[in-house]
């Protein structure tokens, strides 16, 4: 009893401790209120839109498959999703929860046993899984209850099957987690788990684009029956990789009361078991994982003389302060995903939908290709523009100009000792910031020369307006953080999320596509006058707010006091 | 040699956290700032090295104003902070190498500086690992690294033997003293006296912002007429100085 009682205080003192309950916790009241009530809204909103979406896919899936009598395969469909899903998660949530949480490491010290923490901690994640299957399972299994007058005794299975599903696919995650934490320095290291946990969420986002864009494409017919073979091979997965989901499935397909309950029954001894496993293992090799964390991972080596020099090569005090500024931005997690990775995935999701080129999208594609991308074509004028315009967007989006001072801070001072003059420093600052807005800027070149083939002058004309965008949203980014640093953080999410710079750059990254776009529609000019003005004029204003650049940024960059 | 001309500095209105302060730093002697938690020294070295601006006064390195000639000025002096946590991503090689082309040091010295300073503090099997996996201990020796990479005239050093081992401590004070008797300068915070006391040619005691006491050792000694501890005669002085403030608070 009083271990039930110690499992279930900590839990609540984790719950309110964790951060992945306060994810934007700001430190200032009010706005902490404002972020958190915002943070509400949102979630509940998204909450609303995903139980609509997975609502109705259960309506139209049982309207497509009652007529040959197979809809209650839509049942295996969704528990095997979930009980992916939830693993999926699982592992990432089990990775964050059990090893990389901060309460960890106070946990350690305190005479607590091993499956007293892995219970707490096992709930916490449980109820984090909770708002998932409540979201994804609930309104299908109900809209289709519904649908189809199921008997009584499916909605009480489905009730329990709600309960229960989570626990096998989050045992699982929790032993296989527990078992590599426990054998593989690998997966230990902080940074690389949130770098590779944040790639894995990102590739799927993708699929999920990908694959909506491929099924859009398929008739009735052709998808009716690759939902039936295609559900068929993941439950038979499922089955396997979680023994004892099948029940959940039988349970909820169960023709008499009576088998539904012993399914049931079944699906709850298999939960038990589950969690005993979890347990044991907890036992076992918890501990010893979460020690090795503590402990430096890092290996010892002496560098050869060689090495030493070709390491300490000289170089420019301009490239070294660009290189320190790119690997900062690769390796810190938070600035990876939120600056660095952006680049390469928006102009992804962008054309996406125009390579798969299907359904609607086709049309667009028949008129792309129809246009005239000669000189003096108006199309070409209106082109050129969007494409600036696009440009624009990516650049200020990824926010590095803007938070070019900011992600620096405490350690700004370094700015101040160095003999090498501001201007030089912030030099190098815009100019990190355009190299990764170009990156982004190219993959947007290369997927629209590949998708709509222009000629080559109307090719080459394009790649010489893109870079002005990346430099004028670059130069006129640095300027807000220039007069407004956030130097006081005290982990890096500050720095870049909750900076209002961003924001700010990225209002003027609009308002210059905007100007780009409106002239362009409003005076159509000919297209060898557009072409000219889009390739200098963004050069000219950059070069204008360089100038003012010159003059304020070292006046600021003394007066920062830290 | 550092200059310091009437120099203040104030947070906010009412509270000066250093007073009009002017202090001369001679070539060949290692100077110790000496003064309780909050005295000033740091922000008096912050202004030294440019990270803060002073509201009055000039400061001059090697007789190079830090007000005209900031960028010159920088080029003389090498810098430990207080805090040795920064660019916790970056690999040691990769900072040294970043100081080394920000000091613009000339190809042949650095790699064998590097070895030479690594195997003093014992640092030369962790070169390729990243800051981030060091102690606190390590990374103050990387930041001293760092600093005296570009075989800088003057040192200025905040707190330079927080964190260390007796083994390094003892390192950093032997090339401190190497330093001076080259003719160098050498000028460092502590609020651990008898750190000072053993290895320093003149001290200068802060407190609340102003400078107390300026001299050598035997100055002192002699101010005091006694040969007590450096300890007792620091509390005295501060002591001294302070009874009509407890009326002002
Ligand atoms: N950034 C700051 N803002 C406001 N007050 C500060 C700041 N930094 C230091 N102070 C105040 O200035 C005084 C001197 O501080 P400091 O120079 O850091 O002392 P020391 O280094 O001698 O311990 C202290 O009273 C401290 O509270
Ligand atoms: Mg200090």
């Amino acid at each position: 009893m009083r271990g039930i009682k110690l499992t279930l205080s900590l839990t609540y003192t984790m719950l309110k401790g964790n951060g992945l309950a306060n994810i934007s916790g700001d430190s200032r009241k009010k706005s902490k209120w404002v972020s958190k009530a915002g943070n509400v809204i949102l979630m509940g909103l998204l909450a609303v839109y995903m139980s609509v979406l997975t609502g109705v896919s259960a309506l139209t899936l049982r309207r497509l498959l009652e007529p040959a009598g197979l809809h209650h395969i839509i049942i295996g469909l969704y528990i095997s999703l979930a009980a992916m899903l939830i693993f999926f998660f699982g592992i990432v949530y089990v990775i964050s929860i059990f090893y990389h949480s901060s309460d960890t490491e106070k946990l350690l010290p305190l005479p607590i046993r091993a499956d007293t923490i892995i219970s707490a901690k096992l709930i916490l994640t449980a109820l984090y899984e909770y708002v998932f299957v409540i979201v994804l399972i609930v309104p299908p299994l109900l809209v289709y209850g519904l649908a189809g007058s199921e008997p009584w005794y499916y909605f009480l299975s489905a009730a329990f099957v709600v309960l229960l599903l989570p626990v096998i696919p989050l045992c699982a995650a929790s032993v296989i987690v527990m078992l590599i934490m426990r054998f593989t320095p690998f997966a230990r290291d902080k940074d690389r788990f949130s770098m590779v946990s944040g790639l894995l969420a990102m590739g799927l986002a993708l699929v999920f684009v990908f694959m909506t864009q491929t099924f859009s494409s398929y008739s009735q017919e052709d998808l009716r029956q690759l939902l039936q073979s295609g559900i068929q091979d993941l439950s038979d997965l499922t089955s396997i990789l979680f023994p004892g989901i099948s029940t959940a499935t039988a349970a909820l397909t169960a023709v008499s009361a009576s088998s539904a309950l012993s399914q049931l029954a079944l699906l709850a001894v298999l939960s038990i078991m589950a969690i005993t496993v979890t347990l044991i293992t907890a036992k076992g090799v918890y501990y010893k994982g979460v020690i090795g964390l503590t402990a430096s991972a890092s290996k010892q080596m002496t560098l050869s003389d060689a090495a030493l020099r070709e390491q300490t090569r000289p170089g420019s005090a301009f490239a070294a302060l660009l290189k320190k500024d790119v690997l900062i931005l690769v390796r810190t997690p938070v600035f990876f995903m939120n600056n660095v990775l952006m680049n390469f995935l928006w102009p992804a999701f962008f054309l996406v939908p125009f390579i798969t080129s299907s359904g609607d999208i086709g049309a667009y594609r028949t008129f792309l290709d129809s246009v005239d991308y000669s000189l003096f074509s108006h199309y070409g004028t209106i082109f050129l523009a969007i494409a600036f315009a696009v440009a624009c967007f990516l650049s200020g989006a990824n926010g590095i100009a803007q938070s070019a001072l900011s992600r620096e801070g405490r350690r700004i001072y370094v700015m101040k000792i160095i003999p090498v003059p501001y201007k030089l420093q912030i030099l190098a600052k815009i100019t990190t910031g355009f190299l990764f807005s170009m990156c982004g800027i190219l993959i947007m070149y290369i997927l629209i020369i590949l998708t709509i083939k222009p000629d080559i002058l109307f090719g080459l004309v394009l790649l010489l307006v893109l870079p002005g965008a990346a430099i004028l949203t670059n130069t006129a980014g640095i300027l807000f953080d220039l007069i407004w640093p956030k130097l006081h953080w005290d982990n890096e999410q500050k720095a870049v999320k909750q900076n209002m710079n961003v924001l700010y750059g990225m209002l003027a990254a609009m308002v210059f596509a905007a100007v780009a776009l409106v002239v362009s529609f409003a005076f159509r000019p000919p297209f060898i006058y557009s072409a000219a003005g889009l390739i200098l004029i963004p050069w000219l204003a950059a070069f204008a707010l360089w100038k003012l650049i010159k003059w304020m940024g070292p006046r600021q960059m003394k007066l920062l006091d830290i | 040699m550092i200059e310091l001309n009437n120099i203040s500095k104030s947070y906010s209105k009412h509270i000066k956290a250093v007073d009009s302060i002017n202090l001369k730093v001679e070539n060949g002697e290692i100077f110790g700032f000496l003064g309780p938690n909050g005295a000033g020294k740091t922000t008096t070295i912050k202004m030294i090295t440019g990270i803060l601006e002073p509201d009055e006064g000039d400061i001059f390195i090697n007789q190079i104003s830090m007000r005209k000639n900031p960028v010159e000025a920088k080029r003389s002096f090498g810098f430990v902070p207080d805090d040795p946590n920064i660019f916790p991503r970056l690999k040691a090689i990769e900072y040294l190498r970043f100081m080394g082309n920000v000091y613009d040091v000339p190809t042949e010295a650095r790699s064998v500086k590097i070895a030479k300073m690594a195997k003093r503090f014992e640092l030369t099997e962790s070169l390729s690992n990243r800051i981030q996996s060091f102690s606190h201990g390590m990374r103050q020796k990387l930041m001293i690294m760092g600093a005296l990479l570009h075989a800088p005239d003057v040192w200025i050093l905040d707190e330079p033997m927080t964190g260390l081992d007796p083994r390094s401590s003892y390192q950093l004070k032997e090339m401190m003293r190497e330093h001076a008797d080259s003719g160098k300068t050498v000028f460092f915070s502590t609020h651990v006296l008898d750190v000072a006391e053993r290895i320093c040619d003149r001290v200068a005691v802060i407190d609340q912002g102003h400078i107390l006491f300026c001299g050598t050792m035997e100055d002192m000694r002699q101010h005091f007429h006694s040969s007590r501890s450096l300890e007792d005669m620091f509390l005295q002085l501060v002591e001294e100085m302070r009874p009509e403030e407890s009326g002002q608070v």
